[in-house]
């Protein structure tokens, strides 16, 4: 029975499509209580008087806690910047100040109204340049006092560095036939998941469960330890639908706020975010400067580049200091660089601190590099296809880290696909039309995993980890069909466990297109060992040799004597009075490729295991009176290792390309001077909606990864990454003028339309 | 403890208003209103529902067009006479928001809003739209652009309801069309609104035209001298540049996190010639046919 | 303040403060979690019920409003526990489901337009979608279910 490959519905799908699938926003405990969050009004100042008298005296209110109760050590991900509450220095605004607990939500938000807070405030620091001046104010005082790894190279208000150097750069720039250099700028996005973040924390008998819909209960669980000043086993996280999350539920969030109301009240706390806190407070995509200096000779071979990077971390570093290393891998792929320099430094600043989204980083990395290349094509006089098929890395190819690429000329072959679909040279021709193209080598997170499964005595099987669902299929499809295809079950004959820190073994989260992958190769570990449990305990049922024993389509037999079958369930009821219940577990993380330790300062993230390769392609129509971009045309080349589920493979597709559509045409969360972000609803930030985008065309290459179960390699992170740069390119491309600021907006637009008719009045736009 | 007086008819209503005045909010759809009281931008004690009141719903086409101030934005797009009578109503209102929001939402509460971005408004000052006002001791008839006085403020007095619209038909040699301008395919709070009702004569000449805009000052307004500058032109060239001039001028948007003022005027000048040539178009149609 | 209220059918009497969305009424007092909230201001429709038949987001909808309608929300969608909706089923068999959140919202709108409209084209089903957000799925199989769900009225 093939399963691995094929259309099976998802198995939270009936749940999810009749309103029975129960999120962390839809729990109810006896005796729950409401909390809610005070935080600061303004990005920058100190604490001068904090009273909660009023507050505390509201009706309804059980329990408000500052920083004079709660934990106050430092903690964080990568960088010790953090504090459950601040006591003195603001550094963001939105910066919790204290937490009530109430009966009801409405009398948590009443008492909130009533807390009384008087500080000195003092100028944000929000711009990038102005941060990254060693002269500049401090964002936080006491940096270095921080724990943190010292390969960050922090320094007053960086906190991570990363550099790279070839050597000699600058003499190999200034001796080539063409010098390229542009900056590109990148607002900061948000997840915008469905589901605003929520928790409920209850505190029995000195342990504390949280129930979170979250991306890495293990990480909440490790964070809030860490957070709280306790033994990570003190802790149990239990996990539920997730409404979404594209990285923005991988770190802490506001979990510690509902574990101190819950231990200090005895009650359970339900701590759910409006979506306009959500929005003002939670880490979203960095924003980003980037500068690129490209070398290039007069036959478009690149001999050298210079990248500088400058992300924002916000006010607190999270995992953004890990961000730093990913321009190392994409100014180096899928173009050869040359002889290249990159420096990349993250910044504190007085604004809500940033973090994770889909394609980390990569977005705008990418949409540097390939923005780049249809400049680089104009100067030259080269066709833009052309000069990245030059440049293209190929089969035995390295990384910048010095890390082989054994397998990038699938390049080539993504290329090649995309073009029989829309042949470059008569793709998006007409009046204001454009076409554009970007490629992208991306990673399949490689952190562990782990399964137990079990044979129930139905026959069924169960499927317990702490892998999580958070909507993109691969629990719900990929570890189902997986590990339904190890014993020819129907996949509705696995049942998997919601994750749950107490029972599970570790999980790294779902991030990185990892799950499949890696859970997946756990899963097949796991069956071995099942498999061998169920074989003996069989070869005795049966009285044959366990070497003549097969297990095919849910039944067990002896191979070669169809009429022995027995069912699965029989094997799993003797063997309850002969070895005892079968159960098996199995580990899994993707061995890290050798690389050249030395290449660079401040490398965190050293490796690009188990890659993926991507050409995407875009065909826009501008309209010149508004300035907005039509996508007609959008298509994909994508490779995936091996299909597990097709749906599945296109749902992430579709879903990667609208997230990078929003991300380029309408979605940005401006900074104001007052260091909030301008737009503070959904009203105001753009998500593109049904009649936004179009179909895509989607091409998958199936070359299987080796480690990879059934060589599967990670799938839904990457679509995302290429959009911006295919897009922009497009734009660029029918108005003819440059178009290096995400998002671009409709005046950038009409600004390029008016420019290119200044410079090249003859043109036909 | 807050009161919700859901009215069953017109009397009813006026009754409650004149024993509360401005003590009580008026609710139809209550799309704008819920929002901003769970912002806290207004707090009131007292609603007086007004949706189920029967006969402020409704479209009546006699000689004049009176449509009730809760009809709904799917009611007007939905209604067959409008699409022939004033079509550039029904495309404004096809724009304001999704499904949803024109099911509960009312072209009465989108006027008394008063949002300076009020779709529906525009083509109404087009159509030279009246707002019959009642209270318990009085009626009267005001004008749609003296009524609105200002960002979200309406010129309607303390125990008066507004019970119905009064727009004129869209005359047989007339067109019509309403343009709103935001990046996405729908869901927009318009950056520019522009809305233009013009007469052409066999001719060629414009005989009557009203232009009127929204999002680009703290209220819609009719732009009398683009008016003035193609009334009699025949829409050459420099009659409608001197319109656009006259019509970025008068306007004075905004800069805001949605777009800046710059693009606003630069995007209205284009609205208003997309908006001549279609309606050229559609009279050249015509005129075939 | 007293407020009765026809929910799914059933006559339903509560005390209500005043000013309370239907939405809060739904999930809070009749503990009806179908429905969600995804934004609180009627921009992603996730939680959109059907009022006398008609959809609105009943986070702007004020619960005392609706003291005469007929309230419908995704809990009553399909025939019974085991038999989904045609719909349902079609967005369960297409892969137009991923988180999940937005789902059910989709679901209250889409059973309104094959009410209206037993076959629409796709740009009707787009029109009629603008008022939800999938943040998943970029539409596209979502889209195909409801084609889908037209044809097997045919």
């Amino acid at each position: 029975m093939k399963i691995v490959g094929e259309k099976y519905a998802r198995s939270d799908g009936v749940v999810k499509v009749r309103g029975e699938a129960l999120y962390t926003t839809d729990l109810q405990f006896p005796g729950m209580l409401f909390g809610a969050i005070f935080r600061s009004p303004v990005a920058a100042g100190r604490i001068l008087h904090l009273d909660i008298s009023a507050a505390e005296n509201s009706p309804g209110v059980h329990k408000i806690i500052t920083a004079s109760d709660a934990p106050r050590h430092r903690h964080g991900l990568v960088v010790d910047d953090e504090q459950i509450f601040t006591s003195s220095d603001i550094t963001y605004a939105g910066e919790p100040i204290a937490a009530i607990a109430a009966t009801s939500l409405a009398e948590a938000l009443a008492a909130l109204k009533k807390i009384r807070i008087e500080i000195d405030e003092i100028t944000p620091i929000v711009d990038l340049h102005e941060a990254i001046d060693p002269k500049c104010r401090l964002i936080h005082q006491g940096w270095k006092d921080f724990g943190a790894p010292e390969e960050l190279f922090r320094s007053n208000n960086i906190v991570g560095q990363m550099v790279y150097d070839d050597g000699d750069v600058d003499k190999i720039l200034n001796g080539s036939d063409f010098v390229i250099e542009n900056e590109f700028v990148a607002g900061r996005q948000y997840q915008a998941y469905m589901e605003p973040k929520g928790v409920v924390a209850s505190y029995e008998n000195g342990r504390f469960t949280v129930h979170v819909s979250h991306q890495f209960p293990f990480n909440v669980r490790d964070r809030l330890a860490k957070a709280l000043g306790i033994k990570s086993s003190a802790i149990r996280v239990v996990g539920h639908h997730i409404g979404g999350g594209f990285g923005g539920k991988l770190d802490l969030g506001i979990e510690p706020f509902a574990c101190v109301l819950a231990k200090s009240t005895g009650r359970p706390v339900k701590l759910i975010q409006s979506r306009a806190e959500d929005m003002a407070t939670c880490p979203v995509r960095e924003n980003a400067i980037i500068h690129l200096r490209t070398g290039v000779n007069r036959d478009g071979q690149i001999i050298a580049t210079d990248m500088d990077v400058i992300m924002d971390a916000g006010a607190a570093a999270g995992d953004t200091p890990y961000l730093s290393s990913i321009p190392l891998f994409l100014a180096g792929a899928p173009y050869k660089s040359g002889r290249t320099r990159v420096r990349c430094r993250v910044v504190y600043t007085n604004t809500p601190s940033t973090g994770a989204f889909r394609g980390v980083s990569g977005t705008y990395i990418n949409f540097a590099v390939e923005r780049q290349m249809d400049e680089i094509a104009k100067v030259i006089g080269m066709d833009r296809r052309q000069l990245r098929l030059k440049n293209l890395l190929h089969d035995g190819d390295c990384f910048l880290n010095g890390q082989v690429l054994s397998d990038a000329s699938i390049l080539d072959e993504a290329f090649a696909l995309v073009e029989s679909r829309a042949p470059w040279t008569t793709t998006g021709k007409g009046k204001l039309r454009g076409v554009g193209i970007a490629a992208a080598v991306w990673l399949t997170n490689p952190l562990p995993g782990s399964a137990t499964m079990k044979l129930n005595e139905d026959g069924t099987l169960g499927l317990i980890t702490a892998a999580t669902e958070n909507g993109s299929g691969a629990v719900a499809m990929g570890l189902r069909q997986i590990a339904a295809q190890e014993f020819g079950l129907e996949p509705d004959d696995v049942l998997i466990s919601m994750p749950d820190t107490d029972v599970a073994g570790y999980d790294a989260g779902s991030q990185g297109s990892r799950t499949t992958h890696v859970v997946g190769r756990a899963i097949q570990e796991a069956s071995i060992e099942l498999r061998s449990k169920i074989i003996s305990v069989a070869a005795e049922v049966l009285e044959a040799l366990p070497g003549d024993i097969e297990i095919v389509d849910g039944q067990v037999g002896v191979a070669g004597v169809p009429a022995s079958r027995i069912p699965l369930s029989s094997i799993a009821i003797a063997a309850k009075s002969m070895a005892g219940p079968l159960v098996a577990t199995g580990s899994y993380r993707t061995p890290a490729p050798e690389y050249n330790h030395q290449c660079a300062t401040g490398l965190l993230f050293t490796t690009f295991p188990t890659l993926t390769y991507h050409v995407h392609l875009a065909e826009v129509e501008v309209d010149p009176a508004t300035g907005n971009t039509t996508v007609l045309r959008y298509i994909v080349a994508q490779e995936v290792g091996k299909v597990v589920n097709p749906d599945g493979v296109r749902g992430q597709i579709q879903g990667g390309v609208a997230q990078g559509l929003g991300y380029v045409l309408y979605e940005n969360l401006d900074i104001g001077t007052d260091g909030k972000y301008r737009q503070k609803t959904l009203e105001a930030y753009r998500l593109p909606i049904a009649g936004d985008i179009p179909e895509v065309e989607i091409m998958l290459l199936e070359h299987p990864d080796l480690a990879g179960p059934h060589g599967v390699r990670g799938v839904a992170e990457p679509p995302i990454v290429p959009v911006a740069a295919a897009i922009a390119n497009a734009i660029s491309d029918a108005i003819g003028a440059p178009l290096n600021t995400i998002p671009v907006r409709p005046i950038d637009v009409l600004d390029g339309i008016r420019w290119a008719q200044e410079v090249h009045p003859d043109r036909q736009v | 403890m807050k009161e919700f007086v859901s009215a069953q008819s017109i009397d009813e209503a006026l009754d409650t208003l004149s024993r509360f005045g401005d003590d009580c909010l008026i609710m139809a759809g209550g799309t704008d209103i819920m929002i901003q009281q769970r912002t806290g931008d207004i707090d009131p004690r007292r609603y007086l529902h007004i949706e189920r009141i029967e006969s402020l719903k409704g479209i009546l086409v006699d000689e004049k067009i009176l449509i009730g101030s809760t009809t709904s934005h799917h009611s007007i797009v939905s209604s067959k006479n409008l699409q022939r009578l004033c079509p550039g109503l029904v495309s404004a209102s096809a724009t304001v928001g999704g499904w949803q929001t024109q099911e509960a939402g009312t072209l009465g509460g989108n006027i008394c809003n008063a949002s300076p971005a009020a779709d529906t408004i525009p083509s109404l000052l087009a159509a030279n739209a009246l707002v019959h006002l009642k209270s318990s001791s009085a009626e009267r008839t005001v004008r749609l652009d003296e009524f609105i006085v200002g960002r979200r403020m309406t010129s309607r007095l303390e125990g008066e309801l507004l019970v119905a619209i009064e727009v004129e038909a869209l005359p047989a040699n007339a067109s019509e069309v309403y343009i709103k301008v935001g990046p996405r395919s729908a869901m927009e709070v318009a950056l520019v609104g522009l809305a233009v009702r013009i007469s052409i004569s066999p001719l060629g000449i414009v005989e009557n035209v009203a232009i009127a805009t929204c999002s680009v000052g703290p209220k819609p307004f009719r732009a009398i001298a683009a008016e003035t500058a193609i009334l009699g032109s025949q829409l050459e060239d420099e009659a409608v540049m001197n319109a656009v001039s006259e019509l970025t001028q008068e306007a004075s948007p905004m800069d805001d996190f949605r777009a800046s003022a710059r693009y606003r005027k630069q995007v209205l000048g284009s609205a208003l010639v997309n908006a001549l040539n279609i309606c050229q178009l559609q009279h050249k149609l015509r005129e075939q046919s | 303040m007293k407020l009765s209220l026809t929910v799914n059918g059933r006559q339903e009497s509560l005390d209500v403060e005043v000013g309370t969305s239907l939405l809060h009424v739904l999930r809070e007092q009749l503990g009806l979690t179908g429905t969600k909230e995804g934004c609180a201001e009627g921009e992603c429709g996730a939680c959109t019920v059907l009022r006398d038949g008609k959809p609105i987001d009943s986070c702007i909808m004020a619960a005392h409003a609706c003291e005469q309608s007929e309230i419908t929300t995704i809990e009553v969608i399909g025939d019974s526990p085991d038999h989904p909706s045609e719909l349902q089923n079609c967005l369960v068999e297409s892969g137009g489901i991923q988180c999940g959140f937005c789902t059910p919202g989709f679901v209250m709108v889409l059973t309104a337009l094959l009410k209206v409209n037993a076959a629409p084209t796709d740009a009707e089903i787009k029109h009629a979608l603008a008022g939800n957000i999938c943040r998943c799925t970029g539409y596209a199989q979502i889209i195909e279910a409801v084609i889908a769900t037209a044809k097997t009225h045919q």
